[in-house]
C-alpha cells in the first residue's frame, strides 16, 4: 500500500520532468508531437494531483523516501499545505501551457522553450511535496535554474541583462537559505516539517543561534518572495515572455519563496518556537512595508508589464503577512492568498499578453478604447484587477478580509490600517488603467489595426487567438468562482481554513 | 584452503594501458583499436576490483616478494577506487572524443602526427595515472609522477603552436623542479626510517628535523605540481593552449593526483604524529582561499574561453585545499567527503567544459577555415541555437561548478560547509560561499552568450566584402547560412546540426554524470567502497 503510495508522488513529479527531457530531444518541427506531449503531461498531473487530493481526504498518507547521503534522506510528502500548493501548480500549469502554446506560435526554439518550462514546473511541484528543509532546498534551486533559460529566452541585450540579475538575485538568496539549511541541520539533524523538532532540540541558550539561522532562511526566501528590500529583480525579469511572466509570479518562482516562508514558519519552526524567539513581528513589519512599497513603485509605473510586477510584490506579501500574525485567521487569509492571487495574477498577466502580442500594446497611456477593441481580454483584465483590489465577491475580498479579521484577532489593528491603505493603493493604480480602457475613445492606430488584421483579429469578430483567450477567459472565471463559492467544501477558502487548523498533516 | 594469492586486478589495471601504449605507438593504424581495448579493459578490471574493496579496509598486493618497507607494493582502498573510477570516466570520455577531435591523417588542415601520437601518450598518461592512485611506496609514486608529467608535457607540446611549445617548456620545468624536491624528500627519508612504504607516515610520532625538511619538501613539491596559488603561473598557459582533450585530461585528473597524494601523505600524520599541524593547514587553507579569489578574477578578465575555463582550474584547485583546515572537524570524515566530491564533480565538469569549447572551435574552424586564433567568448553567441547539445553541456557543467543543486558540486559544498560549521572556523564559510559567487560571475558570460541571438541584423544584407572583413574578425557565425535579404523575418534560424556526435555527446555525458553525482550520491558511495581513505572509514559521521 505504501509502495503504491510512494509512486503516487513519483508520477507527480515525473508527468512534467519526462516530458520536457523528451521534448529537449525534439526537432524544432514537430510542434504536434511537442504539444501533445505538453498537454498530455499537464493534464496527467492534474488527474494524479486529483487522485492525490482524494486519497488524502480517504485518510491515505503519502510518502516516498529516497536515501540521499549517509545520514540524509530525501523525502516527498503529501500534507495538506503541500498538496493546496501543487494542485495550483498543476491547475494553472495546464492553461499556461495552452496559452504558451498559443503565445510561441511559430517563434524559433520552441523546444527548448518547453523542456525548461516543463522542468520549471516540476521544481515548482517538487517545492510543494517537499517532507523536508533539505529536499525543498534541492528543489528550489533546480527552480532558479530551470527558470533562468526561460527569463532569457529572447536572447536580446535586455533579456540577457535581466536573466543575469534574475540569477545574481535568486543565487544569493540560494546561498543563505543554503547556509541556513547546513546550520540547522549540522545542529538538529532531522528537518522534516514537523513543528517541533526543532522546539525539542533547542534548549533557551540556543535562542541568538535561532535567531540567526530563522533570519537567514527568511532571507534566502525572501529574494524569491520579493520581500522589501529584494525584489528588484522581479521588474526587470518582466523581459521575459508573457506566458513566463505569468508562470514566474502566478505559480513558479514568487509563489516557491512565499510558500517556503510558509512552511519555514508554520512546519519547521512552529508558532510556538517563533513566538518564543520573537522573530514573526519583524515578518510583519517586513511584510507590511513591502505592501505599500510595491504598491508605490506600481503607481509611477506606465509599463503595463512592470507595473504588474509590482502589484505582484505588493500582493504576495500578504501571504508572510497572515503568516506571520499567527492566529488561525490570519493563517488562512495568508494561505488563501497564494491561489487567489495566483488565479488573479496569472489572468491579469494573460491580458496584458495578449494585448501585447495582438495589438503591440504595451503601455498604459496606450490603453484607451481598449475595452471596445478587445472585450473579452479587458473583461477578464477587470476582473483581475478588481480581484486585486478587493471588491467583493471576487476572490481578493475574502483574502483581505480573513486578513483583517486576523489582525484583530491577533491584537494586531496597525495591520487593518496597512490593508486599508494598500486597497487604495491597488485602487489607484488598477482603476486609471480600467478607466482608460473602457471609458476613454481610442485614437486611431492604423498601424497596429492592420497588424492585427492581417492574423485576422479584428473588432466585433475573433479578438485574438483562441489559445491566448480561452485560459485567459478561464482564470478570469476561477477568480470569480472562488469568491462566490467560497463558503463551499471545495473552495480554496475551506481548504485554507483546513490548513490554519491544523488538518490533514 | 590455500592462501590464494590476491587477484592481480590492480597490477593489470597499470600494465594494461602500458603495454597498449606500445602496438598503439608502432602501429598507428591500430592505434583506435589499442585505445578501444584499454577502455573495454579497464572498466572490466575496475568492475571485478570493485566489489574486493571494503570501507575501512585497505587491500594490499606486495608484488616481487621484497620486504614489505622496501618492496613495490600496490593497495586499494576506498579513496582510490574511487579516484580510479573517475579516471576511467573521464579517460574513456575523452579518447571517444579525441578520435573525432584529431582530424585523420591525409585530411585537409589535419596534423598528421598530431592523431597519431596522441594516443599512446594518453594511454601512458592513464598508465601514470592508475599507478600513483595504486601504490603504497614513495619510489613508485616518483616514478608514477615522472611519467606522469612527461606524458602529460608531450601532450601539450602536440598543439603544435608556438604559444603552446613555450607553455608545455614552462610546464616541463616547473614539473621537473616538483619532482626533484619531491624525489629529494624521498631519499631524505630513506635515510631516517630505511623504509619506502606510505605506512611509515603513520609511524612518525616524533618526527626529527630531517624528516620535517623531507615533509616541508614533498608538500612544496606537490603543491607545484597542483597548481596551488601562488605557484600555479605554469598552468593557465599549458592548460589554455594544449588540444581540447589534453586540456580535460590535465585539468581533471593530472592536477588532482597530485592533491591526492598530499592527502596520502598528510591525513596519517595529522591523525597518528605529535605534530602540530592546525597551522600547517590553516596556511593550506588560505593559500587555497587566495587560489579561489585569484583565480576567479583572472577568469573574469579572460575573454578566450579556454583561458577563463583554465583559470577556473586555478581556482577550483584552492578550493580543494580548503579541505585541509576542515580536517579539524569533529568528523574529519566530512571533509573528506566533501573533497571527493567536489574532485569527481570538478573533473567531470571540467572535462565536458573543455570538450563543449573544442567542439564550439572544431565546428567552427570546419565553417571558417579562415577564422583562425582561439575561439572567444563572443564566439558562443548563439550557440544554443547551431549547437543545442553543446551549449547545454556547457551550461550543464557551469551549473556543477556552481555547486548548485542539483549537482555533485553541491554535495561538496555542502559537506564542506558542514565541516567549515563544525570545526568553529566560519571564515571558511565566506570563502566556500563568495567562491561559487566568483565562480557563477565568471561563468555566466558564457553560458549567457550562449543564449543570445546572433548578432543583430540590421536592415540589409552585408555585402560579400563585409563578410570577408568580418571573418578576421572572428566574427563566427554558428551556422554558414546566407544572411537574409532584408526584410525577412527570422522565422525560426536554420538548424545545422552538422558537428559529430562523438564531438557532442562525451561531454554531455560527462556533465550528466555530474548531476547523476548529485541526485545519487549515496548509491555511488556505497557502490564504489565508501570513497573514504581506509583511516577514516571507520568512525561514523
Amino acid at each position: 500500500m505504501s509502495n503504491i503510495n510512494a509512486w503516487l508522488l513519483l508520477a507527480i513529479l515525473v508527468s512534467s520532468l519526462g516530458p520536457g527531457l523528451i521534448i529537449f530531444f525534439l526537432r524544432e518541427e514537430s510542434v504536434t508531437l511537442r504539444t501533445t506531449l505538453n498537454l498530455g503531461g499537464a493534464t496527467l498531473k492534474l488527474i494524479l494531483v486529483g487522485v492525490l487530493i482524494h486519497g488524502l481526504f480517504q485518510g491515505n498518507q503519502y510518502q516516498a523516501v529516497m536515501p540521499f547521503l549517509p545520514g540524509i534522506n530525501l523525502t516527498l510528502r503529501a500534507d495538506s499545505l503541500g498538496v493546496f500548493f501543487a494542485a495550483l501548480s498543476a491547475l494553472l500549469w495546464l492553461l499556461t501551457t495552452v496559452y504558451a502554446v498559443g503565445y510561441l506560435e511559430n517563434s524559433p526554439n520552441r523546444s527548448r522553450f518547453f523542456g525548461f518550462f516543463s522542468l520549471c514546473v516540476s521544481a515548482t511541484v517538487g517545492v510543494a511535496l517537499a517532507g523536508d528543509l533539505i529536499t525543498f532546498l534541492l528543489f528550489y534551486e533546480m527552480l532558479t535554474l530551470a527558470t533562468y533559460p526561460l527569463v532569457v529566452h529572447r536572447g536580446t541585450a535586455e533579456s540577457l541583462r535581466a536573466g543575469r540579475i534574475y540569477l545574481y538575485y535568486t543565487v544569493g538568496g540560494g546561498a543563505l537559505l543554503l547556509l541556513g539549511t547546513v546550520w540547522l541541520w549540522n545542529w538538529v539533524g532531522n528537518l522534516c516539517f514537523q513543528a517541533g523538532i526543532i522546539a525539542a532540540a533547542a534548549g533557551p541558550g540556543d535562542y541568538l543561534q535561532l535567531q540567526v539561522v530563522f533570519f537567514l532562511l527568511i532571507a534566502g526566501l525572501a529574494v524569491k518572495a520579493a520581500l522589501f528590500p529584494l525584489s528588484g529583480w522581479l521588474p526587470i525579469a518582466m523581459a521575459a515572455p508573457a506566458p513566463v511572466s505569468a508562470l514566474l509570479h502566478a505559480v513558479a518562482v514568487v509563489k516557491a519563496g512565499a510558500f517556503g516562508i510558509v512552511r519555514v514558519v508554520v512546519d519547521l519552526y512552529g508558532f510556538e518556537l517563533s513566538d518564543l524567539l520573537g522573530v514573526l513581528p519583524l515578518l510583519t513589519m517586513l511584510a507590511a512595508i513591502t505592501i505599500i512599497y510595491g504598491s508605490l513603485r506600481a503607481l509611477s509605473e506606465n509599463n503595463l508589464k512592470r507595473r504588474l510586477a509590482w502589484s505582484t510584490v505588493s500582493q504576495v506579501s500578504y501571504i508572510a503577512l497572515g503568516i506571520s500574525m499567527a492566529g488561525p485567521v490570519a493563517v488562512a487569509g495568508g494561505l488563501v492568498h497564494l491561489v487567489h492571487q495566483g488565479l488573479m495574477k496569472i489572468t491579469l498577466f494573460f491580458c496584458a499578453g495578449n494585448l501585447a502580442e495582438t495589438l503591440g500594446v504595451h503601455r498604459v497611456d496606450e490603453m484607451a478604447g481598449l475595452g471596445r477593441r478587445m472585450p473579452w481580454t479587458m473583461a477578464a483584465f477587470s476582473v483581475g484587477a478588481l480581484g486585486m483590489i478587493g471588491l467583493p465577491p471576487l476572490a481578493g475580498f475574502f483574502s483581505k478580509w480573513y486578513l483583517g479579521w486576523g489582525a484583530l484577532e491577533s491584537n494586531q489593528p496597525w495591520v487593518l490600517a496597512i490593508l486599508v491603505v494598500s486597497t487604495l493603493l491597488n485602487a489607484a493604480y488598477f482603476l486609471p488603467v480600467l478607466y482608460q480602457a473602457w471609458f476613454r475613445e481610442g485614437e486611431q492606430h492604423p498601424g497596429r489595426e492592420r497588424a492585427a488584421a492581417q492574423a485576422g483579429y479584428r473588432r466585433g469578430g475573433q479578438e485574438t487567438n483562441w489559445m491566448l483567450l480561452a485560459p485567459t477567459l478561464i482564470t478570469a472565471l476561477l477568480v470569480i468562482a472562488a469568491g462566490l463559492l467560497a463558503g463551499s467544501a471545495w473552495s480554496p477558502l475551506s481548504w485554507a481554513a483546513l490548513i490554519a487548523s491544523g488538518g490533514l498533516r | 584452503m590455500s592462501f590464494a594469492a590476491p587477484p592481480p586486478w590492480p597490477i593489470l589495471l597499470i600494465a594494461l594501458p602500458l603495454l597498449a601504449a606500445l602496438p598503439a605507438f608502432l602501429l598507428p593504424r591500430l592505434a583506435r583499436w589499442c585505445g578501444l581495448a584499454t577502455m573495454a579493459g579497464i572498466l572490466l578490471l575496475l568492475g571485478l576490483l570493485t566489489p574486493l574493496v571494503e570501507p575501512a579496509a585497505t587491500l594490499h598486493y606486495p608484488l616481487g616478494g621484497w620486504p614489505a618497507e622496501l618492496g613495490i607494493g600496490l593497495a586499494v582502498d576506498g579513496l582510490s577506487l574511487w579516484l580510479l573510477w573517475l579516471a576511467a570516466v573521464v579517460n574513456i570520455a575523452v579518447g571517444l572524443y579525441s578520435w573525432r577531435y584529431f582530424p585523420p591523417a591525409g585530411t585537409k588542415g589535419g596534423h598528421p602526427a598530431t592523431g597519431a601520437w596522441f594516443v599512446p601518450l594518453w594511454l601512458l598518461l592513464w598508465a601514470a595515472l592508475n599507478g600513483l592512485l595504486l601504490s603504497a611506496d614513495l619510489f613508485n609514486l616518483y616514478v608514477g609522477m615522472e611519467l606522469l608529467g612527461l606524458a602529460a608535457v608531450c601532450l601539450v607540446a602536440l598543439a603544435g603552436t608556438p604559444t603552446a611549445r613555450r607553455a608545455a617548456l614552462r610546464y616541463l620545468l616547473f614539473n621537473i623542479f616538483g619532482s626533484f624536491c619531491f624525489l629529494l624528500a624521498v631519499v631524505l627519508i630513506y635515510r631516517q626510517t630505511a623504509s619506502l612504504n606510505l605506512a611509515l607516515f603513520a609511524d612518525l610520532s616524533a618526527p626529527d628535523p630531517l624528516i620535517n625538511l623531507a615533509l616541508a619538501l614533498l608538500s612544496l613539491g606537490l603543491i607545484i605540481k597542483s597548481a596551488l596559488f601562488p605557484l600555479h603561473f605554469w598552468l593557465p598557459p599549458a592548460h589554455a593552449s594544449a588540444p581540447a582533450p589534453v586540456s580535460a585530461l590535465l585539468s581533471a585528473l593530472v592536477v588532482k593526483a597530485s592533491l591526492y597524494l598530499l592527502l596520502r601523505i598528510w591525513l596519517p600524520v595529522w591523525e597518528n604524529s605529535s605534530l602540530e599541524l592546525a597551522g600547517l593547514f590553516q596556511i593550506f587553507g588560505w593559500l587555497g582561499a587566495a587560489a579561489v579569489f585569484w583565480g576567479s578574477i583572472q577568469a573574469l578578465r579572460c575573454s578566450v574561453v579556454k583561458e577563463l575555463i583554465a583559470y577556473s582550474t586555478v581556482a577550483q584547485m584552492g578550493y580543494l585545499f580548503l579541505a585541509f583546515p576542515l580536517l579539524a572537524a569533529p568528523a574529519p570524515a566530512t571533509a573528506v567527503y566533501g573533497l571527493i566530491f567536489i574532485i569527481a564533480s570538478h573533473a567531470l565538469a571540467k572535462t565536458a567544459l573543455f570538450l563543449a569549447a573544442g567542439t564550439a572551435q572544431r565546428v567552427r574552424s570546419q565553417r571558417h577555415p579562415q577564422a583562425d586564433g582561439p575561439l572567444l567568448i563572443g564566439d558562443l553567441r548563439g550557440l544554443s541555437q547551431s549547437l543545442p547539445l553543446t551549449a547545454f553541456t556547457m551550461a550543464l557543467g557551469a551549473v556543477i561548478l556552481m555547486g548548485l543543486p542539483p549537482s555533485g558540486g553541491f554535495i561538496g559544498k555542502w559537506y564542506l560547509l558542514r565541516a567549515a560549521l563544525g570545526a568553529d572556523q566560519w571564515w571558511w564559510l565566506i570563502v566556500i560561499i563568495g567562491g561559487s559567487f566568483l565562480t557563477m560571475a565568471y561563468l555566466l558570460r558564457p553560458v549567457a552568450l550562449t543564449f543570445a541571438l546572433e548578432e543583430e541584423r540590421s536592415g540589409r544584407g552585408p555585402s560579400a566584402a563585409e563578410i570577408a572583413a568580418l571573418v578576421p574578425l572572428r566574427l563566427w557565425r554558428a551556422c554558414d547560412i546566407e544572411f537574409p535579404a532584408a526584410g525577412a523575418t527570422p522565422a525560426g534560424p536554420a538548424r545545422c546540426r552538422t558537428a559529430d556526435r562523438l564531438l557532442e555527446w562525451p561531454g554531455f555525458i560527462l556533465a550528466l554524470a555530474g548531476i547523476a553525482l548529485g541526485l545519487f550520491p549515496w548509491l555511488l558511495l556505497n557502490a564504489l567502497g565508501g570513497g573514504l581513505p581506509a583511516s577514516l572509514a571507520g568512525g561514523g559521521l
